[in-house]
C-alpha cells in the first residue's frame, strides 16, 4: 500500500493534496463542492474512526493517539477525579494513512471529538535522590513519590 | 469463494465504554481504646467518614471495631486487597489516604516512561521499503 504521511497547514490545501494522490476522483468532488472545511477524505479514509489518530496537546506536551488508548501523564492533574470524563479541545492534528490534518493554532472544536475519562490517580513507585553538598560528609536524601494521572481516551470521531 | 469476515474478540477496557470504579470496598477498622486511633474515632465521631461514604457513593464502607492499630483495607476488582496502617495519623491524613488509594486500580505502580499506552494497531502502518512503488523507493 503507497502510504504518504503529509501535513497540511490549512484545510484549503488539503484539496491540493488529494489532487497528487492516487484518489482523483474523491479529489474532483471535493473541488466542487467548494467547501473549505471538508474533511470527507479524512473521514472516508479514517474507516469508522479505527484508522485514525489525533494528536492533542496538554500543557503545551503533544500526545498520539487513537480511541482506547491510556495516557500516562506524570503529575496529578487539577481538579479531576477519577470517573471524570474530559473533552480535550487542543487538538493540532488528525490524520488517517493517507492523510494528515494540521492546524499548529489547533483544530476547530467543532471538526472532531475527542474525550477523555480519568482513569486511574496513583502514584509512581517509590524511589530516593541523593544529593551531596560541598564541605559536608552527609548524603541528604529526599523521597520521591510523584503523582501520576492515567487517562482513557474515550471517544475520537469526526463530526 | 465467498468473503470471510475476520473474527475478532472485543477487548474490554474499563473507561471506553462505561466507567467502574476498581476500589469497590473500604473497610476502617478502628480501636475504641488505643491511643493510635486517636485520628480516625475523631472523624468517626465527627460523621466525616459518613459524609465521604456519601460522596464515593459506588464504594462500600464497612466500619469495624476491632483492638490494635487502625487501619484501611482498600478491596480492588482484581482481587487486591490494600492494607494501609493509618496508626497515629492524623484526621486529615486518614482523609488523604481515603481520597487516595480510592482512586487506584489495585495494580502495583509502575513507572511509565513512554506518553500513551496504546494495544491498537498503528494507524500509520510501519514503514516498509518494499510496499512502496518503484517510482518513490529509496535509492542508494
Amino acid at each position: 500500500m503507497f502510504r504518504n504521511s503529509l501535513s497540511v497547514r490549512s484545510i484549503t490545501s488539503i484539496n491540493n493534496i488529494i489532487t497528487t494522490n492516487a484518489y482523483r476522483s474523491l479529489a474532483t468532488a471535493s473541488i466542487q463542492s467548494n467547501i473549505t472545511s471538508d474533511l470527507t477524505p479524512l473521514k472516508i479514509n479514517s474507516n469508522g474512526s479505527r484508522d485514525l489518530y489525533a494528536i492533542f496537546k496538554l500543557h503545551n506536551i503533544p500526545y498520539l493517539v487513537t480511541k482506547g488508548d491510556k495516557v500516562y501523564l506524570p503529575f496529578k492533574l487539577k481538579n479531576a477525579k477519577v470517573g471524570d470524563s474530559l473533552k480535550l479541545n487542543n487538538v493540532t492534528t488528525l490524520g488517517s494513512p493517507e492523510y494528515t490534518f494540521k492546524v499548529d493554532q489547533g483544530i476547530n472544536n467543532e471538526l472532531y471529538e475527542l474525550k477523555a475519562s480519568v482513569v486511574e490517580i496513583t502514584k509512581e513507585p517509590y524511589y530516593e535522590v541523593y544529593r551531596k553538598k560541598q564541605r559536608c560528609r552527609r548524603l541528604k536524601t529526599f523521597p520521591v513519590e510523584p503523582f501520576q494521572t492515567v487517562l482513557m481516551i474515550n471517544e475520537l470521531k469526526l463530526t | 469463494m465467498p468473503v470471510k469476515a475476520i473474527a475478532r474478540t472485543s477487548i474490554s477496557r474499563n473507561g471506553v465504554g462505561a466507567f467502574v470504579s476498581p476500589c469497590y470496598k473500604i473497610s476502617v477498622n478502628y480501636c475504641n481504646w488505643g491511643g493510635s486511633s486517636t485520628g480516625l474515632r475523631e472523624l468517626l465521631n465527627a460523621g466525616k467518614i459518613d459524609k465521604i461514604a456519601q460522596e464515593k457513593s459506588n464504594i462500600i464502607f464497612e466500619v469495624i471495631k476491632r483492638t490494635g492499630h487502625p487501619s484501611l483495607k482498600f478491596h480492588y476488582n482484581n482481587d487486591v486487597v490494600q492494607d494501609i496502617n493509618i496508626a497515629n495519623l492524623k484526621a486529615h491524613e486518614i482523609v488523604n489516604k481515603l481520597d487516595e488509594y480510592s482512586q487506584r486500580s489495585g495494580n502495583d505502580l509502575f513507572k511509565f516512561n513512554h506518553r500513551v499506552l496504546s494495544i491498537n494497531d498503528s494507524v500509520r502502518g510501519v514503514w516498509s521499503p518494499l510496499h512502496t512503488p518503484k517510482t518513490h523507493r529509496h535509492k542508494i
